[in-house]
């Protein structure tokens, strides 16, 4: 395997354990907090949505974030490749 | 900083097998002889255990099981690096495919250490069937430290998930999440092996007092034995990593390979192993 096939396979590994590691985290976010607004009732109702969507908000931004990174380290990689190749 | 590499990746491997190998294909390790393959009359090859690289033979004065072996006996020592965290059935696969491209006259020993000596186990009994002209020529098959009836930790490791997974709180689910990608190469672990037992295979096992990881019971499950078995060895004071690199247990290995291995078996040895699928029919 290539020094090259390792790194990208390297790159991938971080991209997915970032991506998976914030949705499992904003799950446990979610969850615990919507029992403090369980025990409010339907007056926090309001408040929880605005912190629910807050949150995604956040945790969507950081899997974009890595995905976008991810992307550009393909490229350069291909780059890399293509000039290794010629 | 390379050993510091490898030593990482052995790790990756060992923690998420298959998944290596389906989604970051440059990160597992295949199969292979460290270096080149060996070549000589007569071969002992080394296979290490779960998330190690072939340093764990390091031994405290910089040599290993394998050199001292070389000098002391003539076998010519081949070290077998592999992704540990597959399940023990395909490294054995791998691991005779590997034994099939060796000269067809050189004879074989193995020192599995740990999971290792599960691997083995494994392509032996594979090669009854595919290749028993490797079979044929396996002289000895020394287990250092080998779950051969399982390791408890994994079997807790099941319980507790089993318990955690009853709880409703966001915590333990996530932890349950985590402790599912464990690698099929650790979840094997947990049950006794399920490859028969070589009965016509001189072999060996020994096992350390202070292995947490691979008590006693389970290293030397197949012999079930009192400690007069010579073929059965349990160091007073060792625990699991000891095994690989310690000069009392080379020592031990070194005899075992001078023995002759045409030698009449222990009464022992050839009782039914209370593991093996022969005894389970």
């Amino acid at each position: 395997m290539s020094e090259l096939a390792r790194v990208r396979s390297l790159k991938n590994l971080v991209v997915d354990a970032v991506d998976h590691g914030a949705a499992a985290v904003e799950r446990v976010h979610l969850d615990t907090a919507a029992r403090p607004f369980a025990l409010g009732g339907e007056a926090f109702g309001p408040v929880k949505m605005a912190h629910d969507a807050a949150v995604r908000h956040v945790y969507g931004q950081i899997r974009g974030v890595t995905r976008l990174v991810g992307l550009s380290l393909d490229v350069a990689l291909d780059v890399v490749e293509r000039r290794r190749t010629r | 900083m390379t050993n510091t590499i490898d030593a990482a990746l052995s790790i990756l491997n060992g923690a998420l097998g298959e998944r290596l190998v389906e989604r970051y294909p440059g990160l597992s390790t295949e199969m292979s002889w460290v270096g080149a393959a060996p070549q000589g009359a007569e071969l002992c090859v080394f296979v290490y255990g779960l998330m190690c690289t072939e340093t764990i033979w390091r031994m405290p004065d910089g040599s290993d099981y394998g050199q001292r072996l070389q000098r002391d006996t003539g076998l010519v020592p081949g070290y077998v690096r592999y992704n540990t965290g597959r399940p023990v059935e395909r490294n054995g696969a791998d691991l005779l495919a590997l034994l099939r491209a060796l000269p067809a006259d050189a004879g074989l020993s193995f020192v599995g250490f740990s999971m290792g000596g599960l691997v083995v186990r494994s392509a032996l009994e594979r090669a009854v069937r595919e290749a028993p002209e490797v079979r044929a020529r396996v002289r000895r098959v020394v287990s250092l430290g080998t779950p051969h009836g399982g390791a408890p930790l994994e079997r807790l490791a099941r319980g507790l998930l089993r318990v955690v997974a009853r709880v409703d709180d966001p915590y333990a689910r996530l932890v349950g999440e985590l402790a599912a990608l464990r690698s099929d190469g650790i979840r094997d672990l947990g049950d006794p092996s399920r490859a028969a037992w070589a009965h016509e295979i001189p072999q060996y096992l020994a096992a350390g007092t202070r292995d947490v990881m691979v008590p006693v019971g389970s290293a030397t499950a197949p012999f079930a034995a009192g400690p007069t078995d010579e073929r059965l060895r349990v160091f007073p004071g060792l625990g699991h990593l000891d095994l690989a690199h310690h000069p009392e247990v080379y020592e031990q290995i070194r005899r075992w390979c001078v023995e002759d291995p045409t030698s009449e078996a222990p009464a022992q040895e050839s009782r039914p192993c209370p593991n093996s699928r022969e005894s389970a029919a």
